[in-house]
């Protein structure tokens, strides 16, 4: 059974105009998104900016409060939970966030940001969060004696692996790594995949990585999701999505990705035009504007996903 | 490439420790006018302080012999209409006068900061509440507010007091208030949300430090204010009575001797004078200093 | 590119100081370079290797004190640090104009973004309002901005990100610069947004014969769109190499670091997932390690590295080296 299950994810914000903040409409920033992660699988979410990759990733943990759907993790359903025990959960499932010079609190030192979730749910002596602190940072490749300075004095790729023993503190099940490596250096960027691939063999997580980096993606995934405009284009595993991309969206996606290789020239398939704006989403297929294979009917019923065979899904009427 | 990065030949250190305090005090130090003001406020505390060594005998006995005696050898400052010695009731006061700002910018903070946090971080119809009772706060000019309470509570120290601080309230919302909406949607506020952190916690451990820079500058800038609201209201009277030595109440009472006997009335202005520009310079300055954006 | 023709930009020397609260902090160390007529220069390096401050050094965009700028920058045979203000002003935007990274606030919001792009136009070539407006709205058709008279009446507002680029492209190019100097022109930008731009970069560039300094962070571009490369790392030059010779061929340790430590995309998986990582960090510029400013991160230190600063090694035209595994 699936340690993760989303079905039918909605997160709808109203749009509010004139004096009264009368509600005109809704950005649909998460469109019924479903999908489910493994024991111990990494599933990434690439998509460009808007496509509502990082609200899905707050949806989860209830950051951002979902419209509607099911978030059903070791089959409980989180979004019927009350505070208190959605306040519990919290210690199994975690995040990393994108920035690491915004995500720690400047006026808290690095001991202290790493022991505050063991401090929210553990009753244990100062002592003892102590060495459990030592021994995380020690784990994300952290000196140990700098667990006093403040965040200001710590490089970039350090500070994310600040923010790693921060997710790690409570021993997780699920992380969402929500665009972790694309504030970072490439040498470090490096740096920061390795460990996190090492952490999840030798601490069992399973990760749902968010970001919009292909080459990333497709480095560190056994699946990716594909989503556009708040829905899911694509799910394939990462092997069948980069060698063979189905979506029209998917495959100028990939083919717009730059390749440090001289010799490789592909010919690049170029989107006319932006991403519409989610307030007012084009009808029927979301992408047909900007699509190169359109038909008539894209425009007039909304594509669903559907199975292809081999666990790759695909939403698109060709 | 995954072991332990660890045996090269040599390496470098690790990144410089810079310390905060540190950049602060070179930042601020470098400020003239700001080092001027904290000299100058370093000045009246210490006459605050030691006003009984630096002045023997009572500021507040007349002597009416000595009325209105000019500057003189025994009397640097003269004497005003009842004897008293100027320089005498000049230090002492000082005592009166920090002694209100900081009672005003305590009861400021303390009700301020809270109900500033609080409309901030809730939002909703706690917000909505409080910022319409800061709206109509704020509908009078501040000396008007203080004012109208003093004519309401009576006159003497502690209402004063009392009123000017009230009066300041609506400030320390209001700046608390737009602070805190900004560090609301910081990230490392989710995060601690992530963490599973109680929003009383986050309130405290997150928000209000990151929040305390402004304050702290504010907190100058109103010392300033409430000693010259505190003068005004002993000038018209309604404040701090006499005999207690208050540069405002000296000032009101001088009003009568502008033409014969100017002495009396000018050093307290410049007590006044010098005190609140003390307050703002620092101010300034430590709103420079603590500004990590504002470089040298 | 011809092998003995005078260059457009040469480079000398260049050394950019900040003074600072901490002390003198060297952001480019002594660098040398040529941009020929026509050529795309690859400026590459991670943040803090001084590749943007040599960008704002050759236009002279830094605030001086606190930096200081010494060298030579030779340019249609002036030295452009020895010019007056005005002279270095008739120069920017109208034979070197440059690319910012973040469209969203080098446009100003209060000015129509016609406006914007006419206003370079006027101030150089002493256009009317008409003209230069009617000068605005042919480049803005030309960065393929759609229906531009209605655009260019716009403010940044309405613009995405994508199209905010493309009306800064439309301001680099309207006085018809010999030479662009691009920094991250598409860090700001979503990959398919970035492969329209990059294409319109290239088709422009081919057009109208003007040589581009590419400054970026992304190997990936560089390798599709520059003709030289040119590898930065803590304020010096690293390797510099055309830009095959640079992917097939890297003789920098640095240089076969970043090369390494990218996942490339349909290169498949790695066992173990795990990526060549260049341990440590980017040294603090106030405290630059001695002798090879890499030696405390290389794979292939020696002894000598820790305290010798490596020569800078020619291979061949357009072919050095700043390595000691060079000199033998």
């Amino acid at each position: 059974m699936a340690l993760l299950e989303v079905e039918n994810l909605k997160k709808y914000f109203p749009v509010q105009k004139g004096v009264l903040n009368r509600t005109v409409g809704y950005v649909k920033a998460v469109d019924d998104v479903s999908f489910s992660l493994k024991r111990g699988e990494t599933l990434g979410l690439v998509g460009e900016s808007g496509c509502g990759k990082t609200t899905v990733g707050r949806c989860l943990l209830r950051l951002i409060e979902p419209t509607a759907g099911r978030v059903a993790f070791n089959g409980q359903n989180l979004l019927e939970l009350d505070r208190g025990e959605m306040l519990k959960i919290r210690a199994s499932f975690q995040i990393i966030f994108q920035d690491p010079f915004s995500s720690l609190n400047p006026r808290m030192n690095v001991g202290d940001i790493i022991a505050e979730p063991i401090r929210n749910h553990l009753k244990i002596s100062a002592a003892e969060t102590r060495q459990r602190v030592a021994h995380l940072m020690h784990r994300v490749g952290l000196h140990t004696a700098t667990m006093n300075r403040y965040p200001h004095e710590f490089s970039g790729g350090q500070r994310q692996r600040i923010g790693i023993a921060r997710a790690l503190a409570l021993n997780p099940k699920v992380i969402v790594c929500d665009e972790p490596v694309s504030a970072l250096d490439v040498s470090i960027q490096a740096q920061v995949i390795n460990l996190l691939a090492q952490l999840q063999e030798q601490l069992d997580l399973s990760y749902i990585f968010i970001a919009h980096d292909l080459s990333v993606v497709e480095h560190i995934s056994d699946r990716v999701a594909v989503m556009y405009l708040g829905r899911i284009v694509e799910v394939a595993t990462a092997e069948a999505l980069y060698s063979n991309p189905l979506h029209p969206y998917s495959r100028a996606l990939m083919s717009a990705v730059p390749i440090p290789d001289p010799d490789l020239r592909r010919e690049k398939i170029l989107l006319p035009g932006d991403v519409p704006s989610p307030f007012n989403p084009p009808p029927g297929c979301n992408f047909h504007p900007r699509c190169f294979v359109r038909q008539d009917r894209c425009a007039r019923e909304t594509p669903i996903l559907r199975d292809v065979g081999d666990g790759h899904q695909v939403a698109c009427h060709l | 490439m995954s072991e332990e990065t660890e045996p090269n030949v040599c390496r470098p250190a690790e990144l410089p420790s810079e310390n905060r305090w540190r950049r602060f005090w070179v930042k601020l130090r470098r400020n003239k006018a700001a080092v001027a003001g904290g000299v100058l406020l370093l000045l009246y505390v210490f006459c605050a302080l030691l006003a009984p060594v630096l002045f023997r005998g009572d500021p507040a006995a007349p002597n009416l012999i000595l009325a209105l005696e000019p500057p003189s050898f025994k009397d640097p400052l003269g004497t005003d209409e009842l004897g008293r010695s100027i320089l005498g009731r000049v230090i002492y006061g000082a005592r009166i006068s920090l002694l209100i700002a900081v009672g005003v910018i305590a009861v400021g903070l303390l009700i301020g900061v809270p109900l500033g946090l609080i409309s901030g971080f809730f939002g909703g119809k706690v917000d909505f509440l409080i910022q319409r009772a800061t709206d109509a706060m704020l509908a009078f000019p501040g000396f008007l507010l203080a004012l109208a309470l003093v004519s309401v509570l009576g006159v003497g120290i502690n209402n004063t007091v009392i009123s000017i601080g009230i009066s300041m309230i609506p400030l320390y919302i209001r700046l608390v208030r737009s602070c805190v909406l900004t560090v609301r949607e910081e990230v490392y506020v989710e995060a601690a949300r992530a963490a599973g952190t109680r929003d009383g916690m986050i309130l405290l451990r997150h928000i209000l430090p990151n929040v305390m820079v402004p304050i702290t500058v504010q907190t100058s800038l109103g010392m300033g204010t409430a000693i010259l609201f505190a003068a005004g209201l002993g000038f018209l009277g309604i404040g701090v009575q006499p005999p207690t030595p208050e540069w405002g109440a000296m000032l009101g009472s001088a009003r009568a001797y502008l033409f014969n006997a100017p002495h009396v009335a000018t050093f307290p202005g410049i007590a006044i004078f010098l005190a609140v520009l003390s307050f703002n310079l620092l101010g300034d300055g430590l709103r420079d200093a603590l500004d990590p954006r504002f470089k040298i | 590119m011809t092998v003995n023709a005078e260059p457009l930009l040469r480079v000398e020397n260049l050394y950019t100081r900040f003074d600072t609260m901490d002390g003198v902090v060297t952001a480019v160390d002594g660098i040398d370079f040529d941009v020929h007529a026509g050529e795309t220069l690859g400026l590459v390096g991670e943040s803090g290797c001084g590749k943007s401050v040599t960008a704002l050094s050759i236009l002279r965009l830094l605030r001086c004190p606190p930096a200081r700028i010494e060298g030579r920058i030779l340019f249609g045979g002036r030295d452009l640090l020895q010019l007056d203000a005005d002279a270095v002003r008739s120069v920017r935007g109208r034979e070197i104009s440059m690319i910012f990274q973040e469209p969203m606030t080098s446009l100003n919001p209060v000015l129509a973004i016609g406006e914007q792009v006419a206003e370079g136009v006027r101030l150089h070539q002493r256009l009317s309002r008409r003209e230069s407006w009617q000068r605005a709205v042919e480049m803005l058709q030309k960065v393929q901005i759609p229906s531009p008279e209605i655009r260019a009446a716009q403010y940044p507002h309405k613009f995405s990100g994508g199209m905010r680029q493309r009306a800064m492209i439309a301001m680099a190019l309207s006085c018809g610069p010999k030479l662009i100097l691009a920094d991250e022109p598409t860090t700001a930008l979503d990959v398919t947004i970035q492969a329209q731009i990059m294409s319109l970069m290239m088709q422009l560039k081919q057009e109208l014969n003007t040589a581009i300094v590419l400054i970026t962070h992304d190997l990936g571009i560089v390798a599709e769109t520059a003709s030289r490369v040119i590898v930065m790392y803590a304020g010096q030059i690293m390797e510099e190499a055309p830009v095959r010779d640079l992917f097939k061929d890297p003789r920098h340790p640095y240089t076969r670091g970043l090369l390494g430590s990218v996942p490339v995309i349909g290169r498949g998986q790695r066992p173990n997932r795990r990526l060549q990582e260049i341990p440590g960090m980017v040294p603090s510029p106030l405290r630059m390690p001695a002798g090879c400013r890499f030696h405390p991160r290389c794979p292939q230190v020696a002894p000598r590295c820790c305290h010798e600063a490596p020569p800078m090694v020619l291979l061949g035209e357009h072919r050095r080296v700043r390595c000691w595994l060079e000199t033998v």
